[in-house]
């Protein structure tokens, strides 16, 4: 490990990392070092972000709001707001770098090789054009079909997606469908092109519960037939521990946690994600309050100095590294095996299990 | 780590709204009965308008240039429903030609300009920085003139003539196409359903043509006939004072302005052309404020 006081703020943690993948094997998305920056004179909102996808994985993006998870999901696809830049670090798609990409191949990358799914569906769809001709837009993009064929290709992916009556389906409007059959519309639209992988930015927060489920199912379904990497962005842990293989926890506009779900839910090592298992289990105090992180969620912009976490920890203060905590940022560590977190604590603190295992 | 029970449940999500479509004219009638009677109105009557000038060939009684100075400003009669001109031609066979001028210069003018700024505003609005900055303030700086003014300045550098006219009015009337067009194409490309489309991989072209400018026709379409009216007001000014049809071909405002001279003896010859653009721009302005407010009902808030 190296001495807290070698490291400065701009430290890339990349540098210590191994590769997820096995040797050998191409990552198929590989974002390295990436950093955004929204505005002028600001710190990055997304600072020295990695993460690898393999073809066929399923990796959920978890953090609280502001955390930077659907700017990295933006920037995959080089569609960031006006306001926000990339700065550095580097997006890889299937070897080929997204941030050379001219035009062209970015329209082709974008809904062909990688579908994304979205909070609103019902936003989501132009409210002038029939929902069959928009799904069909994607499939006359990426495969050059004509309208009629495309449609009938519509009509098919419409079934897939357990959409009843597809063939009149087609030609309803936006306002006519509900928030469920919009998002399996939605859905349609991005798996429309056999994407490599499928960025799933929030796909049921915007829906009621049963439907929820419905449409998770729906998503496990589809990725396991045709063999497609996921990126589920959320920060629902029920949605993380059903559908992820492997997990990576951002605060902050940082990676603080990273390595196979079942690891990570059940042994997390970063005091933030320990935090955030137990708020999401909806624990008591010892006053019967609801268990929460006190503090509000910090953007990457406001940090000063040291641990950006470290505000908000609750074992910062008293841990033996208590001095490193507040004057420099940790690397992301390896605990053990693929697991791996950005905390001076990670070998002091033991391996606490905080959820029991409900039936 | 498991799903919930829920998964199970069957889908009630069924609506059968989407399985019959009523027809186009049923769509048409239902379509006019949500908006104000003041947009039915406007149709009717520029339907009537149309219908009258498109076969005013066959409906005229007399040769609307057939001069017959023994018949000069004759009032109304059996022979000559609404009188003679002070150079004895019939007024009425005059009144049922004399739209074509001014309506189709209108329409070319209208169309023209309404395609050019749209094409214009919402080019600029997606470019953005110093293109739009650029563009705004020469739409500014033209709409700051009054359009008579800058059309017979423009009249006058180019020599009179039908193309000349029209080029006038397209340049006068563009600007506030342009604007409009910019600030819809403005709001429409910070929906989501815009940004959908981007991350499903549409060109720019395909954006504007597919999801832009149908979601702006419908304000441009209300803005289309408004101005409409107003363009026909200016044609009949130019026309007015002889920058518009040249003898002996009938236009309203051209027979305005040749019995001026005559109003006391016969007021008629004035009121009658006066009327009918009057009319005719009403019932334009008509469908245009229609298009833009829907009719309240019980069940509207606000």
């Amino acid at each position: 490990m190296i001495a807290p006081a070698a490291i400065g703020t701009e430290m890339r943690p990349a540098v210590n990392l191994q590769p997820v993948a096995a040797p050998g094997v191409e990552p198929l998305l590989a974002i390295e070092g990436l950093r955004v920056r929204i505005g002028t004179g600001t710190r990055p909102v997304i600072d020295g972000l990695d993460l690898e996808i393999r073809r066929g994985e399923v990796v959920a993006l978890v953090g609280e709001s502001g955390s930077g998870k659907s700017l990295t999901a933006l920037s995959v696809l080089r569609l960031l707001p006006p306001s926000a830049a990339i700065t550095g670090g580097s997006v890889h798609f299937g070897g080929d770098d997204v941030g050379a990409m001219r035009p062209a191949a970015l329209n082709a990358l974008r809904g062909g090789r990688i579908g994304m799914i979205f909070q609103q569906p019902l936003a989501m769809l132009d409210p002038t054009c029939r929902v069959g001709d928009q799904v069909a837009e994607s499939l006359r993009i990426h495969r050059g079909l004509s309208r009629e064929a495309a449609l009938e290709r519509v009509v098919a992916l419409f079934r897939e997606v357990g959409i009843p009556a597809p063939e009149t389906r087609l030609r309803c409007y936006a306002h006519e469908l509900s928030g469920g059959m919009a998002q399996r519309v939605m859905i349609a639209a991005a798996l429309s092109a056999d994407p490599d992988l499928l960025i799933a930015d929030e796909p049921t927060t915007a829906l009621d519960v049963t439907v929820q489920a419905q449409i998770l199912r729906l998503l496990d379904e589809q990725r396991r037939k045709r063999d497609m990497a996921v990126l589920l962005i959320t920060h629902d842990l029920a949605v993380v521990a059903a559908l992820s293989e492997r997990v990576a926890v951002m605060y902050a506009g940082r990676l603080v946690e990273e390595g196979p779900t079942r690891e990570v839910l059940n042994a997390p090592r970063h005091p933030y994600t320990k935090a955030l298992i137990r708020c999401s289990l909806l624990q008591r105090d010892e006053t019967g309050a609801l268990i929460s992180i006190p503090g509000g969620g910090a953007s990457a912009r406001d940090i000063a100095s040291g641990c950006r976490f470290q505000p908000r920890c609750s074992v910062a203060a008293t841990s033996e590294h208590a001095h490193a905590c507040c004057s420099a940022e940790p690397s992301l560590q390896c605990c053990s095996g693929q697991h791996k977190a950005r905390c001076w604590n990670v070998n002091a603190a033991p391996a606490m299990p905080v959820v029991e295992h409900r039936a | 780590m498991r799903m919930p029970d829920a998964m199970a449940a069957p889908l009630f999500e069924v609506a059968n709204r989407a399985t019959s479509r009523p027809s186009i004219m049923r769509r048409a009638l239902g379509f006019a009965r949500q908006r104000h009677w003041v947009f039915s109105a406007g149709v009717v009557m520029f339907a009537i308008v149309l219908l009258l000038l498109c076969c005013a060939h066959w409906l005229t009684p007399y040769d609307p240039a057939a001069q017959s100075l023994l018949q000069r400003l004759q009032g109304p009669s059996s022979r000559h429903w609404l009188g003679t001109d002070h150079l004895g031609r019939d007024q009425l066979s005059r009144l049922l030609v004399g739209g074509h001028f001014a309506i189709i210069i209108a329409a070319v003018t209208l169309v023209l300009s309404a395609v050019i700024g749209t094409v214009i505003g919402v080019i600029s609005a997606r470019q953005g920085g110093l293109v739009d900055e650029m563009t705004m303030r020469i739409v500014d700086l033209l709409i700051s003139f009054p359009d008579v003014v800058v059309a017979i300045f423009l009249i006058a550098l180019m020599g009179p003539g039908y193309g000349t006219l029209i080029v006038a009015l397209t340049v006068v009337s563009w600007t506030p196409f342009a604007r409009l067009a910019r600030g819809l194409a403005i709001e429409i490309n910070a929906k989501s359903y815009i940004r959908a489309a981007e991350i499903l991989g549409c060109s720019r072209r395909f954006i504007i043509l597919r999801h832009i400018i149908p979601n702006a026709i419908r304000p441009l379409a209300a803005m289309g006939f408004l101005r409409f009216g107003h363009k026909l007001i200016t044609v009949g000014g130019l026309s007015f004072i002889g920058l518009g049809v040249q003898p002996p071909h009938a236009d309203w405002a051209a027979m305005m302005a040749s019995s001026q001279p005559y109003l006391e003896r016969a007021p008629l010859l004035v009121i009658c052309p006066g009327l009918a653009i009057f009319l005719t721009a009403l019932s334009v302005t008509w469908i245009g404020q229609g298009l833009e407010t829907k009719r309240k009902t019980a069940g509207d808030q606000a």
